[in-house]
């Protein structure tokens, strides 16, 4: 049981190491929230603003599934 | 000289036409500005409505005949006769209002209050050190002249504010947000639903952009930013900056959704998000629902 996560910008800062290409995959427990996840691999919630499931938006609460692909981003906004 | 401008138009259309063979089709003709000028000043005439003139009849101004095979006459009539907002002059809105000049929108309005300082110069298109103090608004429309004096320009160099965007928005057919705060973004989008027309984000951080087209009855930035009360540093391009190119490749995909909506095409970001990351590189869309 594994996810993928893929973090966006500053949020890799985080994340020794982290490599854009692949992005981090994780070994998921029984009813893991991606709340957890983000607990797990050291990002602050709050620098969180977009969640995304296999492409579609979700909320911090809810339950990652084998094989799901969980994208973060921090909020964005320069022009 | 012209008592019957139709046929005049014919005649005079005759003697300047230019034939160009087309691989596979058949030739198709085109004319060159000097002649569309002659042509509108004889007809007292704009220089736009000539170019329609042309565009009607299937003659190409040869400024746009590179965009013949993906558009027909009928789309680039269309974008002539089309109204963009473009809000925000910077990084986004400079090269934007560069692109929609080039594919001919026949009118463009453009609001920003700031002028061009020394820290623009990475990567606004339309900052050079002799324009460093000058309105940003105000070398936008310069420079769209410059590339197409047959678009109109209306300028704001002013701050969008609640009261002034129903006056900025009146006439266009959409609003593309070039901003760099999301208050501003916020009350943009207000604006667009208000006046019933699209609004196409664009946002960027580092060595990645977020782009999503929002059409009034669509869920909008809320549904990414929840309230938008965001302290500053906290977002991405407080930590990551605004490189060089990354700006210029976001305003091209705005652009891009600016031609689909005119022209009645397939839209890029209405209901998902567009995440251009070059780091990797990717454009990816995200459904958001």
């Amino acid at each position: 049981m594994a996810v993928t996560v893929k973090l966006s910008s500053s949020l890799r800062t985080f994340v020794d190491g982290y490599d854009p290409f692949t992005g981090l995959t994780i070994d998921l427990g029984p009813n893991e929230t991606i709340s957890q996840i983000l607990k797990r691999l050291g990002v602050p919630e709050e620098k969180v603003k977009i969640i995304m499931v296999d492409g579609r938006s979700a909320s911090p609460d809810r339950v990652l599934v084998d094989g799901e692909r969980l994208g973060l981003f921090p909020p964005v906004g320069g022009g | 000289m012209d008592q019957n401008p139709p046929d005049d138009l014919r005649a005079f259309l005759e003697k300047h036409l230019i034939k160009n063979e087309a691989p596979e089709k058949e030739a198709y003709f085109s004319i060159k500005e000097t002649a569309l000028v002659e042509l509108a000043s004889r007809r007292g005439e704009t220089l736009l409505q000539v170019m329609k003139a042309c565009l009607d009849r299937g003659l190409w101004p040869e400024r746009f005949r590179a965009h013949r095979g993906t558009f027909t006459s009928k789309d680039q009539a269309q974008l002539l006769q089309a109204t963009a907002a473009v809000i925000g002059a910077g990084g986004l809105g400079g090269t934007l209002c560069l692109l929609l000049a080039r594919a001919g929108l026949g009118r463009l309005v453009v609001c920003d209050g700031d002028e061009f300082e020394e820290s623009n110069l990475n990567r606004q298109f339309l900052s050079n050190l002799s324009r460093l103090g000058q309105k940003k608004a105000l070398c936008a429309a310069e420079e769209i002249r410059r590339i197409n004096p047959a678009a109109q320009v209306t300028t704001y160099p002013i701050k969008a504010t609640e009261e002034n965007l129903p006056d900025i928005l009146a006439t266009a057919q959409v609003v593309v947000d070039c901003l760099d705060n999301l208050p501003a973004r916020f009350m943009v989008e207000k604006a667009a639903r208000r006046r019933g027309i699209p609004f196409i984000h664009g946002a960027v951080g580092g060595l990645e952009g977020l782009i999503l087209t929002v059409f009034p009855e669509d869920p909008g930035l809320e549904n990414l930013y929840g309230s938008g009360d965001i302290p500053k540093e906290k977002w991405a391009e407080a930590v990551l900056g605004v490189p060089t190119v990354t700006p210029t490749l976001v305003a091209g995909l705005q652009a891009a959704e600016v031609i689909n909506i005119l022209t009645g095409r397939p839209l890029l970001a209405r209901g998902r998000l567009l995440h251009l990351d070059l780091t990797i590189p990717s454009i990816e869309a995200n459904s958001l629902r």
